[in-house]
This record gives C-alpha cells, structure tokens and sequence, in this order.
C-alpha cells in the first residue's frame, strides 16, 4: 500500500523534475540492465555552486527511497569517503531535512533536497560532524581543507 | 398557589360550566358568517373526493417523473380536462384555479426532466466521444508520422515542446517535430537565441549529450521536456 503511494509520488517528482530543475543538476531514476526503470534508486549528479572552492565539480549523489517514502525521508548518498564534514565514510549526508525525527516533511521535492545538498557543500554545519577528516581540517586547518575540496572538484570532472 | 386559589372562587360562583365563552363564541360568529362558503367548500371536498383516483394518479405521475413517462402524463391530464368541464362554475373555476399550478409544475418538471436527460445524454455523449478520441490519438498520430515521412504531409506530424535552458537559467521553448533531427533545434539555438556557432555548445538530457541525428522520438522525449545547454569548456578557456 505505502509502496504504491511512495511510487506514485516518485512518478511525479520525476515528471515534474524534466520539465523544471536547475540547470545543471540531473536526477533519473536508476535503470536496470534491461533499460527497466527503478522508481525507488536515482542517481543525480550536484553541480558544485559557483564561485565557491566546490565550483567545476560535479558530483555524484544516489538517492535511495524506502516504501515508506514520503512519511520518511530518502538516504541521500556520495561515493564512500566522500570529503565533507557533514558526510558520514559511507557517503550518506547527514543533513537535518533528510532526518525523519527534525527537518523531514512529506512535501520536501527530490529539487528542494538536491539544492538543499548543494547548499551544504559550501556551508557544513561543524555542530553535526559526521568524519574526522574533514571536520578536523575544517575547524583547525581551513588552508589545507579549502586544497582538499578544490582537489575533490577535480576529481568530478563534468559529465561529457 | 395564587391560580388554584382563583379556580377555586370561580367554583364557588358556580359560572363556569355554563358560560364556557372560549368554546362557544368563535364558532357562533364562523357559522353565521361562513354559512354560504361552507356550501362551495364542501362541494369542493366532495368533488375532489370523487376525483380523489385523478388526484391519485396526479401523484403517480409525479412519482412516475423521474423516469418519465410522457404518454402517460399526457393522458391523465387529458382525463383531468374532461372531467373538469361538466360541472357548476364557481367551484369549476375554484378547482381548474387550484388544480392548473399542479398541471403546470408537472408539465415544468416534465419538461426540465426531458431537458436534464437529453442534457445528460448529450454530455456522456461528448465525454465518451472525447475518451475514444483520447484513447484512438497517440495511435492514429503515429500511423500519421510514420506516412507523413513519405507523404512529407507536414501538418499531420505531431510537434513537441522543447525547453532550453541556458546556464543561468533562461529557458527558450522550441517547437519541433517529434520525427525532426535534433540538430536542427541547435540550429535554432545557435542562430536565433545564441547567435554564435552551435559548436560552441552541447545540449543534454538526464546529463547525456544528446546526438545530433537523433529524434525525440527515438529519445522518448515529452513535451516541455528541459534540454540544458553547456558551453563547452574546452572553447570557452581559449576565448577568455
């Protein structure tokens, strides 16, 4: 039952997001071997804001929906050790509008969490570290951590 | 205690029984004035009493309205009129006057029934017409596309709406055939928006450069569907 709600609201985030999204970003739900299309899995790609260090970077985020989608928010990954303060190891975001028990609400759109992920690139929240790596550069090396993050841009050339 | 005590004295006066005035006046002045009417308003009663089966049908027709029946109607109101025309004056005209806003309403509500049902009728009409329409259209324009690319029959191919979108996010609809090569909507981009050489730039789609000689049909492309246009990095460094 909830997974034919979380389906049909995915349906329509994914019509509504070819006709209207910011430029640059992608978001399509992932596609099996056989070109079939899998509601629950997208895989985006966040374009680093411009004039910020993550500027030139295009990086990419996999987006997995439970069937409880949308009273629950979906897990929001980059690739595994991901350089962010706010980004655990595994890649997943800690982000306070994809945490079912603070910021999640059932309208919040795949644009809204995408942009919202964007936001958080250039601006982590060192009250909520999620690795050591990235957090200790930030508070006690901001030289070291803004090098690291222009190396990461470029690691995530744009897609051709 | 004060309206027992007042009962009690009026027994005592022992007028009570005899001069019961509530009972007995209204109805002496009624009888004395009413004594004609009361003639006219009992043949009445008997006269609708006897027409009580007309009246009784009346009723039926009514029910019988909301699937209506129009033969029948017709013919009771008929039998209504026959009946009506034999008797005494005063009470024919009291009755024709209190029975015609019956006949009226139920000829209103006839009427508006037959009107409701053709409307109704009209409307599922039109509604069942537009959903075979709906349901016969991607097929019939499909099987138009296919021979207008022999016919070169312009007007039957279906267009699409494109969205451009520039980086800093303008967007310039495009209308384009479904069967149209691509290229020819950088064409459009290049000359008339850009008015720079459409190698300058790449158009994408979910993120993928989109091939020039392909269709947005073959592309499963929908309308307003957003087509983002890059300028190409390589390019742009040399200009800057």
């Amino acid at each position: 039952m909830s997974g034919g709600i979380a389906r049909g609201r995915l349906a329509e985030e994914r019509k509504a997001w070819r006709k209207n999204h910011p430029h640059g970003f992608v978001a399509r739900p992932d596609s099996g071997a056989d070109g079939s299309m899998n509601l629950m899995i997208w895989q985006c790609i966040l374009p680093g804001k411009v004039g910020t260090d993550w500027e030139g970077g295009f990086f990419p985020l996999a987006i997995h929906f439970s069937e409880d989608y949308p009273s629950k928010p979906p897990k929001c990954k980059f690739p595994a050790s991901f350089f962010h303060p706010n980004v655990y190891p595994s890649g997943t975001v800690c982000l306070s509008i994809l945490n079912e028990d603070s910021g999640w609400r059932p309208a919040i759109t795949v644009k809204q969490i995408l942009v919202g992920i964007q936001e958080l690139l250039d601006a982590p929240n060192p009250a909520d570290p999620a690795q050591t790596e990235a957090y200790q550069l930030f508070i006690q090396d901001p030289e070291e951590y803004k090098r690291r993050v222009k190396q990461q841009a470029k690691n995530y050339p744009p897609p051709v | 205690m004060n309206p027992p005590a007042r009962k009690l004295v009026k027994k005592d006066d022992g007028l009570d029984a005899l001069f019961d005035y509530s009972r007995s006046v209204p109805t002496i002045v009624f009888e004395d004035s009413d004594d004609e009417d009361q003639h006219i308003i009992d043949k009445i009663e008997v006269k609708t009493r006897r027409r009580s089966s007309g009246r009784g049908a009346l009723r039926s027709v009514q029910g019988n309205i909301e699937k209506p029946n129009p033969t029948t109607v017709v013919k009771k109101v008929d039998n209504d009129d026959d009946w009506l025309a034999p008797p005494v004056r005063n009470p024919v005209v009291r009755i024709t006057l209190n029975e015609d806003p019956h006949i009226l309403k139920v000829r209103r509500q006839k009427q508006e029934l037959l009107m409701l049902s053709a409307q109704m009728a009209a409307e599922s009409a039109e509604l069942e017409a537009k959903a075979e329409l709906a349901a016969a259209e991607p097929t019939s324009v499909v099987s138009n596309a296919n021979s207008s690319n022999n016919d070169n029959n312009h007007n039957s191919r279906e267009k699409i709406v494109l969205q451009l979108q520039e980086q800093d996010g303008k967007t310039h609809p495009v209308k384009l055939y479904l069967d149209d090569k691509l290229e020819k909507l950088f064409m459009i981009f290049a000359e008339k928006f850009a008015k720079r050489p459409v190698s300058n730039f790449t158009f994408r789609f979910d993120g993928r450069a989109l091939d020039p000689q392909a269709t947005p049909k073959e592309l499963e492309l929908e309308d307003e569907d957003i087509i983002e246009v890059h300028v190409k990095v390589s390019k742009t460094n040399r200009r800057r």
